[in-house]
């Protein structure tokens, strides 16, 4: 008999204009010891399925007749509230996404870890402590026993979420139910986690659900997994076989749509058009038929059971077999390689220095400051684009901001077009800022909820006062088809928009002035993946169509690197590296990069369950006083002394491929170093 | 809906051949049918949701106090300014052979000190109180909002002056202030509305400038600069439209706030000057009378008073709510 048996879990939201079927009919099991990941896109019912195994659903949500929960046995659908509160926290137990919210400020991670071993096993106070610090060992916080009075906002995010860990393990649960464990963490940090939470898995023999939306996650750390889409599981089975051999063309679509590192970035991205069904109303027949390619009559009016062999179950009427072949079936892009018109830089970035002071008062007596960007130096050629990752508080948010003009650097220098940016004033700068467009992270808050999407998009045009009313309209129209949305939007206000639909008028808003440069920040990280790939696909078409010039800031490596021609490392706000995609892929000279590259988790198992335990150790210095020398050096599994007493300078390593490491994993063309890295093709 | 979703697809599918883009993708699969394009467009279709301004008011209807609220309100309105046009009464001259008069025949709430018949004097009172009292809320609530957008915008050295201003002036005894200035310009209308509105300007400051130190980091205000956008467009396009829930919410706890400060002058016989009058002065020439037993006197307008700003207060109650569930449900 299996630990946790879940038939036909169906959950109800009610909501003013009716109820979400959130969880519709979702059966399945879970043995001692095993994995069992939960993937799918925002809204597909993965979270909703996590609460309701807890009973703590959102108001308005409830069980429908005919679910059954039963662990080990028991059933708990009919269980009374003070004996599910035994259950929870003892035997199920959770771990949220958000490591700043689910912990109380205000409550030492002492007391927060002993709370559930005080409560379950009716223990004494001092005892639950020490349970506590056994605990908070064991998911690798340094010194438990000295860290117990601490507060929560004392530890970083990926401590943070071993506290959180640590307080779902106090009991030692049989089941733990982590809804996406990692998801706002940083990469280097997420891999460190999800080998934690593994390596406990095996070490307490537990069950574990891991709930997530990256293919990438799940790949490495589930033994089975089970896809759903719009509340229903279509697909379960083993890890391997959903990757090398899926049956549903959701599944196919969905691991064919995610940007690969390996893969060529001439190619057009893989789409799954349109978007996933309102649950309010859910389609008849098959949910997903809307958006497949196979779907006949029979799939809209029809709807496929869960069925196949007992390990290998799908709901779909027109099975495909394993993955898309995207080698021979995509189409590649009308672009094909930077088109550089030019010779010279569109845009120079010189020795950029920015810092925030923190703390201080009304005096100017400030102690300590964020060093957010320290001297860097970038250029972007025609129509090329330049891609910068890093970590969160690498400062390359910073950095695009200052790009486009709304941080004022404390020193350096930004040239578009051999014009210095810093020193326009007035009507001057109004007329430059057309040249240098933005494009937001968070679709929900780029565009005004006030204003309808005409007026959003017309704004820049008003402001900038260019062309009549009549003009602005036929310019604004032609700017939606060219982004794939109708006319109709713009009388529509941005809440009645999806994720998606927002990014693409954030791009079209950013377009209507004709800009030379785009600086995309996040463009597409809020986004699921599946919609992720159609804006990618069509701020590379616009690329084209607009001799646009990018400068791409993301976290994510693969996004960056199917977008640009050149790839900038960040690290704790200085640039390592710089390269082409294939440079830092491929022969990545600084340590750092080669462990950011190893942290990203791929859509390969076998991949993945190769490279549990490896990765970058610790966690990002603070940027008040970032170490001396080498910034990296802490973390740095190659560093030495000198790294501490001197500042590596960049080196060039190729054509366009600069790091600047003491200790490169390449070897360096030259040891002279070399102050600004030139667009490609032009070594110095 | 259903009218925008078949232009949507058709727009789609029109642009994408025109730019020469195939959208489809050839895929072999021997146990698949040959697939055919989804019938859905890239983006996917519009989802229409109901309207922000929908939800508030259907939230706002289901709070019965502030439903009641607003029934009071109407109610006053109507009684103050259609009153006088059925029920005649003479609010010129003095009738010093009827004065004090109890309700009777002719007079069925009595009539005042004066020989005023009450029900016409809280009519023409409740005018001016009201009147008074919105005018001064909306002057106050003006003010605010823009000293507030200001501060909360420019930030650092302008806002902390700004906000010092504010400071020093709500440490100031509000009502002796105004009874001082009241004595040298007040006794009008217009010189009350100023007087009032002036110096009740400083708790909305404050809220409006909280309200855009957090809209202020939002994406779309960023994205105006970036179009060089002005402060002044980023104040008057972005951030007070934005922060108009709050602004609306805070205008009807002000007009409550400004009767009352109305009514505590006219009681101290620093309202508004005979012929005319407002709700305090009638309670303030009663209060005299009090002791005598002429009860008509001090309780239809007290009741009259209280009731609308408590019809005030159940729908800035109301509001803020609904308010807050747009927000909640976007």
């Amino acid at each position: 008999m299996a630990l946790l048996e879940v038939n036909n879990l169906t959950t109800h939201i009610a909501i003013s204009r009716g109820s979400v079927q959130a969880v519709d009919g979702v059966s399945f099991h879970l043995e001692a010891g095993e994995t069992l990941g939960l993937v799918g896109e925002s809204g597909c019912g993965k979270s909703m399925t996590g609460l309701s195994l807890m009973r703590l659903l959102p108001p308005g949500g409830q069980l429908v007749g005919g679910t059954s929960i039963k662990l080990d046995g028991r059933e708990l659908v009919d269980l009374a509230e003070p004996d599910m509160r035994k259950i929870r926290g003892n035997e199920i137990a959770m771990v949220f996404q958000d490591p700043m919210s689910s912990l109380d400020p205000t409550k030492t991670i002492g007391y927060q870890v002993a709370e559930p071993v005080m409560l379950h096993r009716g223990v004494s106070k001092a005892e639950a402590m020490e349970r506590a610090a056994e605990v908070l060992g064991l998911v690798g916080l340094p010194k438990p026993k000295e860290r117990l009075g601490d507060y929560p906002h004392q530890l970083s995010g990926g401590l943070r979420q071993r506290v959180m860990i640590a307080m779902a393990l106090a009991c030692e649960p049989k089941v733990l139910i982590a809804d996406e464990p990692t998801t706002a963490l940083d990469v280097t940090i997420q891999a460190q986690i999800l080998t934690l939470l593994n390596d406990l898995k095996d070490r307490l023999g537990m069950a574990m659900i891991l709930i997530t939306h990256d293919m990438g996650v799940v790949a490495g750390h589930a033994d089975r997994i089970n896809v759903m889409y719009a509340g229903r599981i279509v697909e379960s089975t083993k890890t391997d076989e959903l990757f090398s051999d899926m049956r549903h063309p959701y599944t196919q679509g969905l691991l064919a749509s995610i940007p690969r590192l390996a893969q060529d970035n001439t190619q057009k991205l893989f789409t799954v058009p349109g978007l996933p069904p309102d649950l309010a109303s859910p389609p008849t027949g098959c949910r997903f038929a809307a958006r497949c390619s196979y779907a006949t009559d029979e799939c809209r009016t029809e709807d496929p059971k869960l069925a196949g062999p007992k390990e290998h179950t799908f709901a779909c009427f027109h099975p495909v077999d394993g993955p898309l072949d995207l080698t021979a079936s995509t189409i590649a892009t009308e672009r094909t390689a930077p088109a550089v018109k030019e010779k010279r830089p569109l845009l120079e970035v010189t020795d950029l220095v920015k810092e925030f002071p923190v703390g201080g008062n009304m005096f100017g007596r400030n102690k300590a400051v964020v060093h957010a960007v320290s001297g860097v130096s970038l250029s972007l050629g025609y129509g090329e684009t330049f891609g910068l990752v890093g970590e969160s508080g690498c400062g390359k948010t910073t950095l695009g901001r200052m790009i486009v003009g709304l941080e004022k650097p404390n020193s350096g220098l930004v040239t578009l077009d051999g014009t210095q940016v810093g020193s326009l004033r007035g009507k001057a700068l109004r007329r430059h800022r057309r040249d240098l467009q933005m494009m937001f992270q968070d679709p929900h808050a780029s565009l005004d909820p006030r204003m309808r999407v005409g007026s959003i998009l017309r704004e820049p045009l008003q402001i900038q006062g260019i062309g009549t009313t009549q003009e602005q309209l036929s310019l604004v129209t032609e700017l939606l088809g060219e982004v794939g949305l109708p006319k109709s939007a713009l009388e529509r206000f941005p809440h009645e928009f999806s994720g998606g639909q927002r990014q693409r008028l954030g791009l079209a808003r950013a377009l209507t002035l004709h800009p030379k440069v785009i600086v995309a920040d996040e463009p597409v990280s809020a986004l699921d993946v599946s919609i992720r790939a159609q804006v990618l696909n069509l701020m590379k078409r616009l690329q084209g169509s607009h001799d646009l010039s990018y400068v791409v800031i993301s976290h994510d490596l693969a996004v960056v690197k199917y977008l640009a021609d050149r790839i900038g490392v960040m690290y704790l706000g200085k640039m390592v590296e710089v390269g082409s995609g294939e440079d830092i892929y491929q022969r990545a000279a600084h340590p750092y990069t080669a462990g950011l590259l190893e942290a990203i988790p791929v859509p390969e198992p076998e991949v993945e369950r190769e490279k549990r335990g490896g990765g970058i150790k610790g966690e990002l210095p603070s940027p008040v006083a970032p170490p001396s020398g080498c910034r990296f050096r802490t973390r740095c599994p190659l560093a030495q002394e000198r790294c501490a007493e001197e500042e590596p300078a960049m080196r060039l390593f190729g054509d366009g491929h600069v790091a600047a490491c003491h200790f490169p994993l390449q070897t360096p063309v030259s040891d002279t170093p070399v102050a600004v890295s030139t667009p490609a093709g032009e070594a110095v | 809906m259903s009218e925008t979703n078949t232009p949507a697809v058709s727009t789609e599918t029109e642009t994408e051949t025109a730019r020469g883009v195939d959208v489809s993708v050839t895929i072999e699969s021997p146990a698949a049918p040959e697939p055919a394009a989804p019938a859905v467009s890239d983006a996917g279709d519009l989802q229409s949701s109901t309207a922000a301004w929908k939800l508030t008011l259907s939230e706002f209807l289901k709070n019965k106090m502030a439903v009641a609220g607003v029934a009071i309100l109407v109610f006053f309105i109507l009684f103050c300014w259609l009153g006088p046009v059925f029920y005649h009464s003479n609010q010129e001259t003095t009738d010093l052979l009827n004065t004090d008069g109890a309700p009777g025949a002719g007079h069925p709430l009595g009539t005042d000190s004066n020989g005023f018949d009450i029900i016409g004097r809280i009519m023409i009172g409740g005018q001016t109180s009201l009147w008074i009292g919105f005018a001064a809320a909306v002057i106050a609530t003006v003010i605010g909002t823009l000293w507030g957008a200001v501060a909360g915008l420019l930030g650092g050295l302008i806002d902390a002056t700004l906000m010092r201003i504010v400071d020093i002036l709500l440490s100031l005894p509000f009502l002796l202030v105004v009874l001082i200035i009241s004595q040298r310009y007040g006794a009008n209308t217009w010189g009350l509305i100023i007087i009032l509105g002036v110096f009740s300007w400083l708790v909305p400051a404050r809220l409006i400038r909280g309200e855009v130190l957090t809209l202020k980091v939002r994406d779309f205000v960023s994205a105006a600069r970036v179009m060089g956008g002005t402060n002044t467009r980023l104040i008057f396009r972005h951030l007070i439209p934005n922060a108009m829930g709050t602004v609306i919410v805070n205008i009807t706890f002000q007009i409550a706030d400004a009767i009352l400060a109305l009514a505590a002058l006219g009681y101290l016989n620093f309202g508004v000057r005979y012929p005319n009058t407002d709700w305090g002065s009638q309670l303030g020439d009663a209060q005299s009378n009090l002791s005598n037993g002429y009860w008509w006197e001090v309780f239809p307008v007290g009741i009259a008073l209280v009731l609308v700003v408590m019809a005030f207060n159940f729908i800035g109650d109301g509001l803020r709510d609904a308010v807050d569930v747009r927000l909640r449900k976007r």
